[in-house]
């Protein structure tokens, strides 16, 4: 009896054994099914500008002007929602906007930025308030943002701050009211500022809590300002706090820009101004981002080798009798870039009057992207347009070429053989009024608007006229 | 012997692969916040006020850098010891579109020798609407205020050679004598 016991249990041993060692486990379960259900958070906010309060200076009962410079002046609060002078406030119900009109010296608005936290998380915020146009005369205000004032400003992005749900905008900084900001423009402000517009915008930023916004841990804030000589004007553009220069007399000397440059507006008021972008000091390649030169009345702006991003020149006017260097840069924006150059260049409502003196309105070696629209290119002595050595995507529109000694030409760096785009040519919607078509280069008797074959990307070419006839591309010299 | 389901070591599986997953995910994406903009519907546009003052005529025509003329009493219109004669009616024009204070007031210019001047003649402001301008004020510094749009009332310019003005002033011209408006805003006193 013993043996047997033994020998079943030796057996269920051996059997559970082999069960552990090798095969899946049998094992007592129970299951059942839960649902969960998740909602994720959002993260919203609604803000909106209230409050409007209006002020004007008013002179003293003895009739004595204040004014800031020694004497106190003192804002006297408007009933109503029109100042001293019969300027007025209003919130624009469509828009949001406050909309203030004829604005003089000695007026101020302040007001505050309110909202409340939509989310349903915790969240931080910040806010930027900006000028996005005229800078003229935000140049002549004086702007007070969380009771700081700040003259001359461009743009203020404040720091992060956290907010609750369901919490109002402003609670760590006006008990909940919201953010105090103003607006004035001073007394002292004179007939410059006279009959301009401007608009400021508000955006409020919103990112979860546990967002990383180490990076910006204070109010930011950038300045329009002006500039009356090359080197003045140069040290501003390297100001990381400078966004927006004006210049208000003409500047002789050449302005060396042989530094990064990033979001800079450089606004010449009808003045002359001579700009030339080059390596920096160490012969390293600069990068210009969000570059903007406007309002020049001038006669050339060189760009040399080892400058990349992006550059604008706008609204300009450029004009020569005498001419303005050798062959290559005689030219109103003379470019000599390198193969390697990452360049970006757009040139938009300009004039250039060459007078049949200076042989192109803008000359590139080697540029990445060229776009040239709605200028005017009158009597170039060659052609209005010159692109020599690696030629990226071209966009010629909108323009009007009168008296020009040809339109369009790409050549191979010291070759005379046509050049190349690698890239897409887009030629469209432009004028010619009296051109004078070239020889081309490598079709000897064969006589061109456009010596540039060929493209290696797409064409566009349409709705171009010539003495109001429509041309085509063939008609141009476009073979490609 | 019964074989039971084996549920829950399929969901200890389970369980462990989505953690693996997560932290796969984890280690190596980039983080996509929750964010949101409330951009450009709110903001503040302004235009400045603009201030302009231009002298015109009866009929509303500018006469800024005009000559006023003579409304002359004669045919002869050369100036003798005792002669009075007066311009043309002007006005003063709030042009711009804030109300403005502005001081109008006899101007003499730079190159006239004043003392030589003042010795043969004198000059000042009539209001057009006084009837009798032999008694009418004589105004050499007028103050006043022009809502926008507004003109001033009429004004001439009187001009007489002095009875005592001698010989040495024959054969004389003298140019540069005139009125000048001076305006500043309305909440602004004017010196």
């Amino acid at each position: 009896m013993k043996k047997r016991v033994l020998l079943s249990a030796i057996v269920t041993i051996a059997l559970c054994l082999s069960l552990i060692a090798g095969s899946t486990f049998a094992l007592f379960t129970s299951d059942d099914d839960i649902d969960i259900t998740l909602n994720s958070g959002h993260v919203e906010i609604t803000a909106g500008l209230t409050d409007p309060v209006l002020y004007s200076v008013q002179p003293d009962a003895a009739g004595e002007e204040f004014d800031e410079n020694g004497k106190p002046y003192s804002y006297v609060q408007q009933p109503g929602n029109e100042f001293a002078n019969g300027g007025t406030a209003a919130i624009d119900p469509a828009t949001g906007y406050i909309v203030l009109e004829r604005v003089t010296p000695g007026d101020k608005i302040t007001f505050n930025l309110t909202g409340v936290n939509d989310s349903n998380v915790r969240v931080q915020y910040r806010y930027k308030f900006e000028c996005v146009e005229g800078y003229d005369l935000m140049s002549g205000f004086v702007t007070t943002v969380e009771g700081n004032k700040y003259a001359s400003m461009a743009a203020y992005t404040s720091e992060w701050h956290n907010l609750d749900e369901n919490s109002n905008i402003g609670t760590d900084v006006n008990n909940g009211a919201g953010i105090p900001l103003a607006i004035e423009l001073p007394v002292s402000a004179g007939n410059i500022y006279k009959d301009l517009s401007a608009t400021l915008k508000l955006t409020v930023e919103v990112v979860q809590m546990n967002a990383d916004t180490t990076d910006t841990d204070a109010a930011v804030v950038k300045y329009i300002t002006t500039a009356q000589s090359a080197t003045e004007l140069a040290d501003k553009l390297a100001s990381d706090e400078i966004l927006h220069i004006f210049v208000r007399n003409n500047i002789p000397d050449t302005v060396n820009v042989n530094f990064n440059l990033t979001d800079k507006t450089i606004d010449a008021n009808g003045k002359s101004v001579h700009l030339s972008f080059t390596k920096d000091a160490n012969g390293k390649p600069i990068t210009l981002e969000n570059v903007v030169v406007k309002n020049l009345n001038t006669k050339t702006i060189n760009i040399a080798t080892g400058v990349n991003g992006d550059l604008t020149v706008a609204d300009s006017y450029f004009t020569s009798d005498t001419k303005l260097g050798s062959a290559g840069t005689n030219a109103f924006i003379a470019g000599r870039g390198d193969a390697n150059d990452n360049l970006s260049m757009t040139v938009e409502n300009c004039i250039f009057d060459a007078q049949g003196v200076i042989d192109y309105g803008v000359y590139f070696m080697n540029i990445a992207n060229l776009t040239i629209r709605d200028c005017k290119i009158n009597n170039t002595k060659s052609w209005a347009i010159q692109g020599n050595g690696t030629l990226g995507n071209f966009v010629i529109s909108g323009n009007t070429f009168t008296g020009c000694n040809g339109i369009l030409k790409g050549a191979i760096r010291g070759g005379a053989g046509t050049g190349s785009l690698s890239g897409n040519l887009t030629f469209a919607n432009n004028k010619l009024v009296n051109c004078i078509k070239k020889e081309s280069s490598t079709n000897s008797g064969n006589f061109v608007y456009m010596n540039l074959t060929p493209v290696n990307g797409t064409i566009t070419f349409t709705n171009n006229i010539d003495n109001d006839v429509v041309i085509t591309k063939e008609d141009m010299g476009m073979l490609g | 012997m019964f074989r039971y389901k084996n549920t829950n070591k399929k969901a200890f599986i389970f369980a462990a692969l989505i953690i693996l997953i997560c932290l796969a995910c984890l280690s190596g994406a980039t983080f996509a916040l929750f964010t949101s903009t409330n951009d450009g519907t709110i903001g503040v546009v302004t235009t400045s006020g603009n201030l302009e003052i231009d002298i015109v005529d009866t009929s509303g025509e500018s006469l800024k850098g005009k000559s006023l003329e003579f409304v002359t009493l004669s045919d002869d219109y050369q100036f003798e010891p005792g002669a009075t004669f007066y311009t043309q009616g002007f006005q003063v024009k709030n042009a711009g579109n804030i109300p403005v204070n502005f001081s109008l007031s006899v101007s003499k210019d730079d190159k006239i020798d004043m003392k030589e001047f003042d010795e043969a003649f004198e000059v000042w402001i009539v209001r057009v609407d006084d009837e009798n301008f032999a008694d009418a004020e004589r105004i050499t510094n007028f103050k006043g205020r022009l809502e926008v749009g507004k003109n001033s009332e009429t004004y001439c310019l009187f001009i007489k050679m002095k009875e005592t003005a001698g010989n040495e002033f024959q054969n004389k011209t003298y140019t540069g004598i005139g009125v000048t408006v001076y305006a500043v805003q309305g909440n602004a006193p004017i010196d």
